[in-house]
């Protein structure tokens, strides 16, 4: 019986030993040859549909540049006749480098403005940008403009298509996701001016590889 | 998520439920793997033994020599155990005064029935564990799959953008387990298909056997 229990015990090891043995192989095998056999091909995905915020700061660059339309439109308008009335009626150098002073300093206030109204509307186009589903019909080139009202308290009133993209699926998505943020909140913490003149109307292009202002 | 997914990565990063269930695969495809082994060790054995024995029975030599090498050698084990039983229950009862030859017969016979019964059950020793391994892991790898796609998609939802590279990984993931699972079940199948009938077959010799000693001893009984 000895010598039974003896070399059952043998045979268990053996077996157990090459069980473990052959596992370990195939694990060596999976874990160091697995990705050799894949060649990971990197597919372009579909650009229509990545439609990503290039970067914050790119964006405000672009911004600064279709913004000027509706800030300069009612700024000169009230400087320059002051400034004309100042040369009218007296034509001292003091006067003089004093209106270049309160110029720059204006134009100082207007950079400034421009950089606080575009923060804003960065983060306007963040927010429209997280709801914004692209239905897959999506296209590049396609173009929808809204207009969005709204009121101080950030709340959205309306929203009106101007330009259709010709895709209706692209323009509902595009209400709806203006829509779906319902209140800028962070617009509550504009003074009343800048949103009067910057927030209360705003025009908005959605183009499925861009959201621009 | 990485580019490059490697596997460590992908089971690590399995929910616990899958991880539970493909270290249950594991386990048996361990087992399983133990258990054909021995039982591969053991029927060769098995199968050796009696061949050798059988040819040892019909090489001539007398009964009460080869029963006592048996004994000697304490082979209790396969033919030389069938015989064992038969015999010593033949010699002992054929010894005895005023026992009748039909009464001889069998209680040889008996006693060689409960050798067989208990090689049979020798024979066919972890094969229902190979069987249930091959039938059950599939279902198993297959129920962690389905739970790791569950929860991949489930996460799904709350994607605002669903792209394949968001799923791809938890499916990936998540087919591992049912990879494990073929892998414990397949090796699991053949050898329980292939065993059994080993078993089967070096049953039959066996059972052979028995009929023929109990022939010779029925035939040395009677004509005494």
């Amino acid at each position: 019986m000895n010598i039974l229990f003896f070399t059952r015990l043998t045979s268990l090891i053996l077996a157990i030993s090459l069980s473990l043995i052959l596992h370990l192989v195939v694990i060596y095998f999976l874990f160091n040859k697995w990705d050799e056999g894949i060649k990971i091909q990197k597919v372009s995905p579909p650009k229509y549909l990545q439609a990503k915020l290039v970067n914050l700061d790119e964006k405000i660059k672009k911004k600064i540049q279709p913004k000027p339309k509706p800030k300069p439109k009612p700024k000169p308008k009230p400087k320059p006749k002051p400034k004309k009335n100042n040369e009218n009626k007296i034509k001292h150098k003091i006067l003089d480098e004093q209106e270049t002073k309160s110029l720059q300093a204006s134009k100082q206030l207007e950079l400034e403005n421009k950089k606080i109204v575009s923060s804003y509307s960065a983060y306007i186009i963040e927010r429209i940008e997280a709801n914004w589903n692209r239905p897959p019909s999506a296209r590049r080139g396609m173009e929808s403009k809204l207009l969005i009202r709204l009121v101080p308290t950030g709340q959205v009133i309306s929203v009106k298509l101007l330009k259709t993209s010709g895709n209706i699926a692209f323009d509902r998505s595009a209400e709806q996701a203006v829509y779906k943020v319902g209140s800028f909140d962070k617009l509550q913490q504009l003074d009343i001016q800048t949103f009067e003149k910057n927030f209360r109307k705003l025009q908005l292009v959605f183009k499925p590889n861009d959201l621009r202002l | 998520m990485t580019e490059q997914l490697s596997l460590w990565s992908l089971i690590f990063n399995a929910s616990f439920l899958v991880q539970f269930v493909m270290l249950i695969l594991f386990l048996a495809s361990v087992v399983s793997w133990v258990m054909i082994i021995q039982r591969g060790l053991y029927l060769r054995e098995a199968e050796y033994n009696s061949r050798q024995f059988e040819n040892d029975f019909w090489s001539g030599i007398d009964l009460n020599k080869l029963y006592e090498d048996i004994r000697i050698s304490d082979a209790g084990e396969g033919l030389p155990g069938v015989f064992r039983a038969g015999f010593r229950e033949f010699s002992k009862l054929s010894q005895q005064a005023g026992v009748e030859p039909e009464a001889v017969m069998e209680g040889t016979e008996r006693s060689m029935r409960v050798a067989l019964a208990r090689e049979e059950e020798a024979l066919n020793q972890n094969l229902p564990f190979l069987a249930s391994v091959a039938s059950v892991s599939p279902y198993i790898g297959l129920f962690g799959t389905v739970w790791g796609i569950m929860n991949s998609f489930r996460g799904l939802a709350n994607v605002q953008q669903a792209t394949l590279a968001v799923v791809a990984p938890g499916i990936s993931e998540a087919l591992i387990a049912t990879a494990m699972g073929l892998f414990a079940a397949i090796p699991a199948v053949l050898a329980y298909n292939r065993y059994s009938s080993a078993a089967e077959t070096i049953y039959n010799s066996y059972e052979t056997f028995a009929e023929e000693l109990s022939t010779i001893l029925h035939r040395r009984i009677h004509s005494k």
